[in-house]
């Protein structure tokens, strides 16, 4: 028989919890058959626990995430390919140097009144492939700061440019983190132009673009990152393809 | 046309088929927040189609997925520089205490599991779960962690101790029950 010790209370609870296949807990199983009854019968009990334990974790996989992850690579590969990227960086980098030049105080404003919203649909890809359908949206200021934000930034929302048509925003969420958003139209095209912190969403600052980001179908997504700040412009199929075509560029957020 | 499920051109589409069910499970209990959950998988996923190349042995593309899920959550961790709040407060936790006798009846709730697994460290509740969710043997938990098989062991009944203490059945005293 084996040594007394090996059947304490760890050692039943740990073993019991092994697959019963596993190769250390058949040995231990072996050893089990010469135990005391007191023993085996707690054993017994302890392998119940362990089923119900198992049981109770499963779980299954939501419906279209499948999906989803099969087209991963197809969007990577679009992403890469991006046409937009190139003018962006160049856009990004312009708005950063009228950023540095602009008197801050100009654009610090008073907070307008907004409406949270708590959650989007489906995260992000929801937000951004329906930026019109964002439920509860309520018309935000020009220029609004959303200084009592949980944004680590000051985002304002930036003047239309002549001929487009500013049509609300507020903050919302995305994949569950804050940002502010407002959305315009230009030549019956919609856009939205989103700000989140980029400590929310890490991969930017790898140059990648979350994945929960990404839109779906014909719809064009640009993004540039400025210090705290990530800004977002999603355009629909056949929209301006940046946001200097739409918006004014000019300073966009303050730091905190 | 040859299924995608067993294509060796298309490892990626049977990495999915294959494994993200356990890693969608997996990264639910530990961050127990179902949108979270959704969003470590597609960042483990779009993580492994851009290195693919890098797994040499497609044998061992399980242990490499969740390898891949775990570094995400832990940079999520990382990024967040918090943990995740459990999902109730102390008041259902003592009432929960109080009115659940039956340990087997209530860990069949898989909510209740969940709100108790909320409660533990990873280092416990990862070996936990490799092995008593996703089956794996007491050797590939210990190879997966890099751990020795005696600390996944003792991880193993730290954690069903921690469970069952949240779950609110008595925790036996640690001694031996075989008689001198």
């Amino acid at each position: 028989m084996r040594d007394p010790s090996l059947f304490t209370e760890e050692f039943l609870e740990a073993m019991s919890l092994l697959p019963p296949e596993d190769p250390v807990r058949l040995g231990f199983e072996a050893d089990m058959a010469h135990a005391d009854v007191a023993i085996r019968s707690r054993y017994q009990q302890l392998l119940k626990e362990a089923v119900a334990f198992r049981h109770a974790l499963q779980v299954s996989l939501p419906a279209g995430l499948t999906e989803q992850l099969l087209e991963i690579p197809a969007r990577a590969r679009v992403r890469r390919h991006s046409r937009f990227l190139t003018r962006f960086r160049a856009a990004a980098a312009a708005a950063i140097v009228l950023m540095l030049l602009a008197p801050a105080t100009a654009w610090f404003l008073p907070a307008g009144g907004y409406e949270r919203i708590e959650k989007l649909p489906a995260a992000a890809a929801a937000a951004v492939n329906s930026p019109l359908q964002v439920p509860g949206t309520q018309p935000s200021n020009l220029g609004e700061t959303f200084a009592n934000s949980p944004l680590p930034f000051f985002a304002i929302l930036p003047q239309p440019k002549k001929g487009t048509q500013f049509l609300g925003g507020g903050l919302t969420t995305l994949v569950g983190k804050p940002a502010a958003f407002g959305r315009y139209r230009a030549d019956h095209h919609n856009f939205t132009l989103f700000f989140i912190s980029v400590n929310d969403f890490p991969l930017f600052g790898d140059g990648q673009l979350p994945m929960a980001m990404t839109p779906e179908g014909d719809e064009s997504l640009c993004y540039w990152t400025d210090g705290p700040c990530v800004g977002i412009m999603v355009s629909e199929p056949g929209g301006a393809s940046e946001p200097s075509q739409v918006v004014d560029m000019r300073p966009l957020r303050f730091n905190r | 046309m040859p299924n995608p499920r067993h294509s060796d051109d298309n490892p990626y589409e049977s990495w999915v088929h294959e494994w993200a069910p356990a890693l969608y499970r997996l990264a639910l209990r530990l961050c127990g927040k179902r949108e979270l959950a959704e969003d470590l998988l597609q960042e483990t996923f779009f993580e492994a189609w851009k290195s693919r190349d890098k797994l040499a042995d497609r044998d061992k593309a399980r242990a490499w997925l969740f390898q891949i899920l775990r570094n995400r959550w832990s940079h999520h961790l990382r990024d967040s520089s918090r943990r995740l709040k459990p999902s109730h407060n102390q008041e259902s936790l003592d009432q929960a205490k109080s009115t659940q006798p039956d340990a087997v009846k209530q860990i069949a709730e898989s909510d209740f599991v969940q709100r108790a697994l909320d409660q533990i460290e990873d280092d416990l509740k990862l070996p936990f779960l490799l092995v008593v969710m996703e089956g794996y043997s007491c050797q590939e938990a210990a190879d997966s962690l890099q751990i020795p098989l005696g600390t996944v062991l003792s991880r193993l009944h730290r954690a069903r101790q921690a469970l069952r203490a949240v779950l609110g059945r008595p925790v036996a005293p640690a001694q031996p029950l075989e008689k001198p």
